[in-house]
């Protein structure tokens, strides 16, 4: 927490400035010449979209990666060496990540003191009760009152992030200067927002600097302060948010105007056609028993809450985990376990887990992209490298994927872009059904459009589309018909007039209270 | 020149990929670190051949470095398979001593000409291996812990062929002469080296089935969603360093002409050495020549330190230490290049 001594600062530097800050992987250069400055009880928000730099730009200042040479920083005028961890956090500079980094098993003190010695009695005994109370304040101070001897899993997702960011300021080692907040928002209820507007408002008041990021327009301008705009690795503009307005920000973000999502005609009639996807009886892990049928261009949309069901659909349906029951793909019974058959018989998943289940980072994208339905010749044998780089360069400059290097591994395009990889992996091979689950998490509002711009296109095209989502707006904005799911089977299915989120999330909630 | 320091660091992974076209002089600068093991292995050589003028630079000492290394560099070879497709193999030095003790045995008390010995050893190698297969991916097994009690059931194996002593082979003139002739300086285990190197190179860069090896190795429930039948080819890999390494025990047979139970495993570390050595060379990650060039660099330290009179506990010295720079590399390659996304 704010030593005195340091509150106002020295002689008016800013609490941080970093300048000339370039970062290139292999070829693909993420970060221009940037600079930055955060003023004593400031916030000031970074935005972009995803692959603009923000996420590098974190690491560097956390000294997870180190800069190109040139690059320095700064804290209350204080040079430190950027690009190292151990310097960045003598210098003052704290970060509570998007994942906070809690061991969910410990309680609220032990997560405290998790990587700072606890305070100590006789004998070098941890003095229990003062730790816990230097907790209780620490919380207290960003408003927060709550049992700290619960294990961190019972906790409020708020209260973890309240959790995180008094760790972050926590006393014991260098004074704090600077706290980063990366998408402290993202996992948060709406309503809770304004709790965190709280915290930071306490830091704030600490004479601390604040840099936050978030993907949410709003919450920049309910924060006031000074925002800076990244677009492929360079500050656009900084001014205060008082200054700005929403199309405005989105216009720097963007550069060229999003493209608009287009929404699925509801009207078309498809009735008519034979359905390529049948599903019967289909039980696995919480889902108790489902039914539906997709017609070629069909979007159906699976809605409900966690353990309704709805997030073992694509899978199950896939036959990517244990399942009963039958799923037919144009008359051909699928047996379950087998992925390769599926991909054999036309289907294609993007799964919820991009990391885990569905990029192989260190393979480029040309060899991601190409991975399902591999492009042969010579009697399948031989890899066919001139179609396979034709096609990735097609398809990057198609999707717009930042860097426009098919070359360069996976692992390094942003969440986003990695997603639009994923997709285009099966639109490439001819697909009959597409099965895609959470498509759109963690990533933002540009890539969004992006993605059910492709979906719709695919579904367009004939492809039958399930969509496995929690966001129920985009459910109920881009499929003919959604199938709300509730303890495991179907309790609802909204179309026509029903087919709005009110109707969606009052379904999917009815049991659950 | 201090090996450590000169081993700089490889440049990040330039995945899978095959485009033909220009390479700006960034890449052309990178190649000092993808080939630093070709000027560390340089550098080596002139300091021996300085110290050493009268010994080193022989055509024996070339046709020991190869001929020596020639078992290790198919073991690695092998190894490199199964890692390729996300598998710690560590059962092909003892699968080596089995076949080398067996062939021997044959060789004694069978009248089967060397060559079906060859074969049916390469039958056995990759039997073994298919078995280890099955358990990892059938059972869900930690291939480290399966290979490593594979490894051991295989070393008691020969210890029951070899009954404790050291056979000595009865091989044919002919046999005998294919694993220890020469083609004017190179050993002919060495050449069986490079025709592997080529082969396994060309499975790995250009053919679908390399491709299904590497994408298994990348993310394994990745590959298995997207369609790629990981078990198969997990087992395929398996079984195909099981098959090298029957092979290479054979080679190690006609080559030594004598068999104890020990010989075998003790290739075990210069292969894992080589390996993990040559994945921070060429490529960035695990690849046939960086492979081959860690064999060759490993055996050139080893040959050269030997001719200066170093004693016979500096070969395993030399190779865990070795081992040790070459795990940190890689290491140190991977964290430099971030591989975490950006954004």
């Amino acid at each position: 927490m704010g030593d005195p001594a340091l509150r106002s600062g020295t002689a008016g530097a800013p609490r941080l400035a970093v300048a000339g800050v370039t970062k290139t992987f292999g070829r693909s250069t993420v970060l221009r010449d940037l600079d930055l400055d955060i003023a004593a009880g400031e916030v000031h928000a970074l935005v972009g979209h995803n692959g603009s730099g923000k996420s590098t730009f974190v690491k560097v200042l956390a000294g997870y990666h180190r800069p190109d040479p040139g690059a320095t920083g700064r804290t209350d005028g204080e040079v430190f060496d950027l690009g190292d961890a151990q310097s960045a956090a003598s210098a003052g500079l704290r970060f509570v990540h998007q994942d906070l980094g809690l061991v969910e098993s410990l309680d609220s003190v032990d997560n405290l003191f998790l990587d700072t010695p606890f305070p100590q009695g006789f004998a070098h005994r941890i003095d229990w009760r003062q730790a816990r109370q230097v907790t209780g304040e620490l919380l207290g101070s960003l408003g927060f009152d709550f049992d700290t001897s619960l294990p961190v899993r019972e906790l409020s997702p708020t209260q973890r992030t309240a959790l995180a960011v008094a760790r972050a300021v926590r006393p014991g080692r260098a004074p704090t200067r600077v706290v980063v907040l990366d998408e402290p928002t993202a996992a948060l209820p709406a309503r809770d927002v304004e709790r965190i507007f709280g915290v930071i408002r306490a830091l704030q008041s600490q004479g601390l600097g604040v840099l936050y990021i978030s993907h949410h327009l709003e919450e920049i301008f309910g924060l006031g302060g000074r925002v800076s705009v990244l677009r492929d690795g360079r500050r656009i503009v900084t001014a205060p948010a008082a200054e700005l307005d929403e199309p405005t920000l989105i216009d720097l973000m963007v550069g060229d105007v999003a493209q608009p999502l287009r929404i699925a005609g509801a009207g078309d009639d498809l009735s008519s056609l034979e359905p390529v996807l049948e599903v019967q009886s289909l039980a696995a892990r919480s889902i108790i028993e489902l039914d539906f049928e997709v017609r070629p261009g069909e979007v159906v949309g699976i809605a409900g809450v966690d353990g309704s069901g709805r997030e073992s659909v694509a899978m199950a349906l896939y036959g990517g985990i244990n399942r009963s029951g039958d799923v037919t793909v144009a008359g051909e019974r699928l047996p379950a376990g087998r992925p390769d058959l599926a991909v054999e018989h036309g289907l294609g998943l993007v799964p919820a887990d991009r990391s885990g289940d569905a990029v192989m980072d260190t393979m480029s994208v040309t060899a991601n992209l190409g991975v399902a339905r591999i492009r042969t010749r010579w009697h399948g044998l031989l890899l066919d490298h001139q179609g396979e780089d034709a096609e990735a360069r097609h398809w990057t400059a198609k999707i717009a994927i930042r860097p426009p290097d098919p070359d360069v591994p996976i692992g390094l395009l942003s969440g986003g872009n990695q997603q639009k990889v994923v997709l285009a992996r099966w639109l490439r091979t001819e697909l009959k059904v597409l099965v895609l689950d959470e498509p759109t998490k963690g990533v933002d509002v540009s890539a969004v459009a992006a993605i059910w711009g492709l979906v719709l296109e695919a579904a367009a095209a004939g492809t039958a589309v399930v969509v496995c989502s929690s966001d129920t707006d985009e459910l109920v904005a881009c499929c003919h018909r959604v199938i709300v799911m509730r303890r495991g089977r179907v309790a609802a299915v909204a179309q026509g007039d029903t087919l709005q989120s009110s109707f969606v999330d009052a379904v999917a909630l009815a049991s659950t209270n | 020149m201090n090996l450590t320091s000169a081993l700089t660091v490889a440049r990040r992974p330039r995945a899978i990929s095959s485009s033909t076209s220009s390479r700006s002089s960034v890449r052309d600068r990178l190649r000092l670190q993808q080939f630093s093991g070709v000027y560390v292995w340089i550098a080596i050589t002139a300091l021996f051949w300085l110290k050493e003028p009268d010994i080193f630079p022989t055509t024996l000492t070339v046709k020991t470095i190869l001929g020596d290394n020639a078992i290790a560099g198919l073991l690695a070879l092998g190894a490199l398979l199964a890692f390729a497709s996300g598998l710690i193999d560590l059962s092909f030095a003892s699968i080596a001593g089995l076949g080398l003790t067996c062939a021997t045995w044959m060789s004694i008390h069978t009248a089967m000409p060397g060559l079906l010995i060859a074969v049916l050893m390469v039958i056995g190698g990759g039997s073994i291996g298919v078995m280890s297969g099955l358990l990892i991916t059938r059972l869900g097994l930690s291939s480290l812990v399966t290979t490593l009690a594979v490894s051991t059931i295989c070393l008691g194996l020969a210890e029951y062929v070899t009954g404790g002593n050291t056979l000595t082979a009865q091989w044919s003139t002919g046999f005998q002469n294919l694993g220890q002739g020469y083609l004017w300086v190179i050993p002919y285990p060495f050449i069986y080296l490079l025709v592997f190197a080529v082969v396994l190179y060309f499975v790995l860069e250009h053919t679908t089935a390399g491709r299904r090896i590497l994408a298994t190795g990348s993310n394994r429930t990745a590959a298995r969603l997207a369609g790629i039948r990981v078990a198969r080819v997990q087992v395929l890999t398996l079984c195909l360093s099981g098959a090298v390494a029957g092979f290479a025990g054979t080679v190690l047979a006609a080559k030594i002409g004598s068999a104890t139970s020990s010989t075998g495993p003790g290739y075990l570390l210069a292969g894992v050495a080589a390996l993990f050595l040559g994945e921070t060379q060429v490529r960035g990650r695990v690849n046939v020549w960086g492979t081959v060039l860690a064999v060759l660099l490993i055996g050139t330290g080893i040959k050269g330190l030997q001719l200066m009179g170093a004693q016979p506990w500096v070969n395993d010295f030399f190779n865990g230490t070795l081992l040790l720079v070459a795990v940190g590399l890689a290491a140190r390659t991977r964290s430099a290049d971030g591989s975490r996304n950006q954004s």
